[in-house]
């Protein structure tokens, strides 16, 4: 029987080893899209690994661990043998004879009919190949993995979740802040137009980005940090006073000479005739300026133009060096307070970087004092509440109620007062009455009515009761 | 020992012997092909069936032809309240001999026939029926002490009438049990009721041709156990039985809702022996899984007792057995 049952053997063979590879490659590929999947979904959160940790391991360990599970949930059976037999019978309508084929082959001995149906099956699947018969089927899984792959490797080379790891590592978040803070000093050098404070904030944000990206470690960028502050310490030691004297005066003060400033020189005509009566008036209206006109020279009828308009000039490269000089002290400050802190170590550390950063604001106000004119003075509120360093002028807009037509209607409904008009017991009675007559129609089974019956007779003793 | 070859003959015969006996029922019996396709198959497995049908739909006519196509012994007894179980088996008759002694002498009843018409079991008492339970089991009858084996083949049909059942003592479920299979007999269609007017209403056809015997009935009944059967598919009823019970079954919601007790192990019996036997007739080497299914039906309705609930919500055996089929897997999970 071995030899002659050979073929059939090997086909058989065939048929299962081509099978257990189909089942093999589904859970290995289903493993690896949600493998990729997962890592997806986890990109975010890298920042809760170690930054030793490469984003390319998370992907492959969870292959690992799916493919074994998938591998330990479903192993190759018995039932899975009989169930490709089935299959081969059903698509070649072979009426099991495959299957019944298989099991005489299991055992050493067949008898006569046996023999015939391995004959007759033998038959039938000679020309047969199983892999043409049978072919690879990909699913979702399958399909979706180089997709997942693709994604995944774009997450991945683009620096998808490389924010929220700098938000959650320890020494990214010094990069965050550093980032934070130089977007804050570029607006305001730009609003304010501070040359020196514009360089000093792109090159603090290049830094930080570079340091987020992954392209330089720590250490260089403490580095880098330690070294713009101490060129910025050297640069606020060179920057000498003017001949006027700003350093009193607040910033915002500052900012309100400077608009004046700008007002005036809006109105100066070209050339170095004598001033109009009309400017020397606005300039009365102008406290501020007039103020720091008078320290750096005598204002009247009988001054040029010309002299004036120099003398603005001038007015304004002091105000704009200084602003630009508090500026990139600001600067120094916070990166003396972000490199101490850093050496310090842990949240502590951490949580005085913003607190120094609000310190210094108002420490900032603080030194210009108190005002000299009206509305100059910040209240405790505003004090409590300041915003982050900003440029620009906030704005208001305010709104007005007007007349127009409105619509709408209301629904009116009337309660009647009082208990129900049917009693408890008339709806009992009527439920019975029903039910007797369904018994009495016969709608109920045979074999139901005496429980029914119960059933009713049941509720009128609770009702005596 | 028996080439691939003389089994090839055999099935090839067996079928032609089945297709033969179709025929020249086919010539008196308008329609119930299936019921004789069923009948025969319980004949060749050695089983008795428990025919269920209206008054008029051929069931005597059925049988009584099926007897003489297979040249079998044929008697009918009519089941009445008043029948003793004497009536059927026989009775000791006091007679004399040629030399003037007088003896008891044993006068067969009329269950010693190859092929018995119990028609309307039903309106005898238990007691009665219960003669008729050593018969279909053991193939004998015992009287005063005596055992009597009864010949080979030997078959019970049972006819119920399902309408009329005021007077009428309900087959216990033991003895439902011992039927091999239930038939339900159809009512005939539109264009049958015209043939079957056709043929009672002309002259008569011939008498029936015989075209087989008791020892080739007997022979193909050994090749029915022969037929080889897979694992899988036996398998498969018995997974069916299974989910026949309430508490065992396979998630079959109609099964664990309404049904009391499932089909017994005689039901899986029933359910491949069936298979076999039609593997065989249509000349094929092994079971296959539509074997087992063709019979479910027959095999296990009788077998399933549904609860009040089921009873009450107009279940049927036939529900569940549906049922069953649709849910249960070929290959298990």
């Amino acid at each position: 029987m071995t030899e002659e049952t050979l073929p059939l053997r090997n086909k058989f063979s065939a048929l299962l080893a081509w099978e257990k590879i189909k089942r093999r490659e589904t859970i290995l590929l289903a493993a690896l899209a949600y493998a990729f999947l997962v890592s997806l979904a986890l990109l975010p959160f890298r920042g809760a690994l170690p930054s030793s940790l490469s984003p390319f391991y998370a992907p492959l360990v969870l292959f690992v661990v799916f493919a074994a599970a998938g591998f330990f949930r479903r192993p190759w059976r018995e039932t899975d043998a009989a169930r490709a037999l089935a299959a081969l019978d059903r698509e070649l309508g072979l009426e099991e004879r495959a299957l019944t084929a298989a099991d005489i082959l299991m055992r050493d001995e067949a008898d006569s009919a046996e023999r015939y149906v391995l004959s007759e099956a033998g038959e039938k699947l000679k020309e047969v190949d199983v892999r043409a018969l049978f072919r690879r089927r990909w699913s979702w899984q399958a399909l979706a993995a180089p997709p997942l792959l693709l994604l995944w490797s774009a997450a991945v080379w683009f620096g998808a979740g490389a924010d929220f790891a700098a938000k959650k590592s320890g020494p990214a978040s010094v990069a965050e802040n550093v980032k934070e803070f130089a977007q804050e000093l570029k607006q305001k050098a730009e609003a304010e137009r501070l040359a020196e404070s514009l360089q000093v904030a792109r090159a603090l944000q290049a830094l930080a980005e570079e340091r987020l990206g992954g392209k330089s470690s720590e250490e260089k960028l403490g580095e880098n940090l330690a070294a713009i502050e101490k060129r910025l310490g050297e640069k606020i030691a060179a920057a000498g006073g003017g001949d006027l004297d700003f350093a009193g005066r607040a910033r915002d003060e500052l900012a309100a000479l400077r608009a004046e400033l700008e007002a005036l020189r809006g109105q100066l005509r070209p050339g170095g005739a004598a001033l109009e009566k009309d400017l020397l008036q606005r300039l009365e209206s102008m406290p501020r300026l007039g103020a720091a006109l008078a320290q750096g020279g005598r204002v009247g009828e009988n001054m040029a133009a010309g002299e004036l308009r120099s003398l603005l000039d001038k007015l304004e490269r002091e105000i704009a060096a200084e602003l630009d000089r508090r500026a990139l002290a600001d600067a120094e400050n916070f990166l003396s307070l972000l490199l101490r802190g850093g050496q310090a170590g842990g949240a502590e550390s951490q949580a005085q970087i913003p607190a120094g950063r609000a310190g210094q604001k108002r420490a900032d106000e603080k030194a210009g004092g108190q005002g000299e004119f009206a509305g100059d003075q910040s209240s405790a509120r505003d004090r409590a509440s300041a915003p982050p360093l900003r440029g620009g002028a906030a704005t208001r807009i305010e709104g007005m109620l007007g007349e127009g037509a409105s619509s709408g209607f209301s629904w009116r409904g009337e309660a009647k007062a009082g208990a129900s008009k049917i009693s408890e017991e008339e709806i009992a009675a009527d439920y019975r009455r029903q039910v007797e007559e369904d018994l009495a129609a016969e709608k109920i089974p045979p074999a139901l009515k005496e429980t029914v019956k119960k059933y009713f007779l049941s509720l009128g003793m609770a009702e005596k009761k | 020992m028996e080439g691939v070859a003389e089994v090839r003959e055999r099935m090839a015969s067996a079928r032609h012997s089945f297709e033969d006996v179709k025929a020249e029922l086919g010539r008196v019996v308008v329609g119930q092909e299936k019921s004789i396709e069923q009948v025969f198959i319980a004949l060749v497995c050695g089983g008795h069936c428990l025919l269920e049908g209206v008054p008029g739909l051929g069931k005597t006519l059925m049988v009584r032809s099926l007897a003489a196509v297979l040249n079998l012994s044929f008697s009918r007894i009519q089941f009445t309240p008043d029948l003793m179980p004497a009536d059927i088996t026989g009775t000791q008759m006091l007679t004399e001999d040629p030399a003037g002694k007088k003896l008891f002498d044993f006068q067969r009843g009329p269950v010693f026939a190859h092929v018995v018409l119990a028609d309307e079991i039903n309106r005898a008492t238990p007691k009665t029926q219960s003669a008729l339970l050593e018969a279909m089991q053991e193939q004998s009858v015992t009287v005063a002490g005596k055992a009597h084996r009864l010949e080979s083949p030997f078959m019970v049909l049972a006819t119920q009438n399902p309408i009329e059942m005021e007077g009428t003592y309900p087959l216990p479920e033991a003895q439902i049990d011992r039927f091999f299979f239930k038939l339900v007999l159809e009512y005939p269609s539109r264009e049958e009721l015209g043939r079957i007017a056709d043929l009672t209403t002309s002259p008569p056809p011939g008498a029936l041709n015989r075209v087989l015997d008791a020892p080739t009935i007997l022979k193909i009944r050994a090749w029915v156990r022969e037929v080889p059967i897979a694992g899988a598919v036996k398998d498969y009823a018995a997974r069916l039985v299974l989910a026949t019970h309430p508490q065992k079954n396979g998630g079959v919601a109609t099964a664990e809702k309404y049904v009391l007790y499932g089909a017994s192990p005689r039901g899986l019996q029933s359910l491949i022996l069936a298979a076999k036997a039609r593997a065989l007739l249509a000349a094929r080497p092994n079971v296959a899984f539509d074997d087992i299914r063709a019979g479910a039906h027959e095999s296990l309705r009788h077998r399933i007792i549904l609860n009040l609930e089921g009873e009450a919500a107009g279940v049927t055996a036939e529900r569940v057995v549906a049922d069953v089929i649709e849910r249960v897997p070929e290959i298990a999970g």
